[in-house]
């Protein structure tokens, strides 16, 4: 957000542990399979992730927006505590291996001190990665039959938004939905203990 | 390196695709999806509840700890630690000998002057500058 802007309001960390614990049976499913998916692709247990998201939004320390489910806040969440498990991984191998330096925010320096082990070294940050490519390969292999489931695979994986890969395909939103829900459960059952085994 | 490094960044942005898509499900096919993966949604419901009260209780306890020793951190201002006990004493034998009437709502203890441990007098003095006694910092004994 550029410096000036005002702040979007956010719930105080009462009110979001209240939205948790009104939550549903089947918003408990969804958040273990997002922390399911996520632990998939980064150091960490699903327990793990989800644990540090909740104490994240119950410390203040991540802010839910008023006009955000809480759901998709703590999945947010669960993507951000992943994502900086993945840096402070790759950070602390370069430090150990000393071989470069490398920008880290202060979420980075929490992950390095309270959720990574400290075991981390550049030996196993290249195993993790070349664990990282087979696995990106089996899962693209999954659709080696149809180009199409293929194409948002990869779509997904370069970052790129749900339109830019309809264009790109040429479908409409309700052969993309379906193609997507062919996709999540055609992983589901490939990996059914997720990509680490 | 750079390249292996992009797969471990592909496999997180795979997961907020799937993740996505887990949000944007409908109710009726969350649970669907539950059924046929042969999971009981309440019993998962349950355990995280639990799991989350347990977190919740956790943090209160912390917040508690901070709460207190912030507590007794402003119950004993640098100033006031800084006197030397003496002339704590002193002072506070004099400040309540000029206000009988505040003296009257401490405690008989106080009040003789005898007996306080130095954390007490230490404390009273707290408490009357904060009701907005002159307490001279820089008095020595």
């Amino acid at each position: 957000m550029p410096p000036g802007e005002p702040q979007p309001a956010t719930l105080s960390p009462a009110e979001v542990a209240a939205s948790i614990r009104a939550l549903p049976a089947a918003a408990w499913y969804r958040l273990d399979r997002i922390a399911a998916y996520y632990a998939r692709a980064c150091p960490l247990e699903a327990d793990d992730l989800r644990q540090e998201a909740l104490d994240r939004a119950l410390t203040g320390i991540r802010k839910c927006p008023i006009d955000v489910d809480v759901v998709r806040f703590l999945g947010e969440a669960m993507r951000s505590v992943a994502s900086d498990s993945v840096k402070a991984q790759k950070r602390k191998a370069t430090q150990a291996g000393g071989t470069g330096l490398s920008l880290v925010t202060l979420e980075d320096a929490e992950a390095i001190n309270s959720i990574v082990s400290p075991s981390a070294t550049p030996e196993a940050a290249l195993i993790a990665e070349e664990e990282a490519r087979r696995i990106r390969h089996a899962i693209l292999d999954l659709f080696a039959d149809d180009v199409v489931a293929q194409t948002i695979v990869e779509g997904d994986m370069e970052g790129m938004e749900a339109e830019e890969i309809r264009n790109l395909i040429g479908l409409d939103k309700t052969a993309y939905a379906s193609s997507r829900r062919l996709i999540r459960r055609r992983i589901d059952k490939a990996f059914p203990e997720g990509w680490k085994s | 390196m750079t390249e292996k490094r992009e797969n471990r960044d592909a496999l997180i942005r795979l997961a907020t695709a799937l993740a996505e898509d887990v949000l944007r499900a409908s109710e009726s096919e969350i649970l669907a999806e539950a059924r046929e993966n042969k999971i009981d949604v309440e019993s998962v419901a349950s355990a995280r509840r639990t799991q989350f009260g347990s977190i919740a209780a956790t943090i209160a306890r912390r917040r508690l700890t901070e709460a207190k020793a912030a507590v007794a951190a402003q119950r004993r201002p640098a100033t006031v630690t800084r006197l030397d006990l003496v002339a704590a004493r002193r002072q506070l034998e004099r400040l309540l000998a000029q206000d009988p009437e505040t003296a009257q709502k401490l405690t008989m203890a106080a009040r003789r002057g005898q007996s306080l441990s130095d954390d007490d007098v230490l404390d009273m003095l707290a408490d009357l500058k904060e009701l907005g006694f002159q307490v001279d910092e820089d008095e020595q004994g």
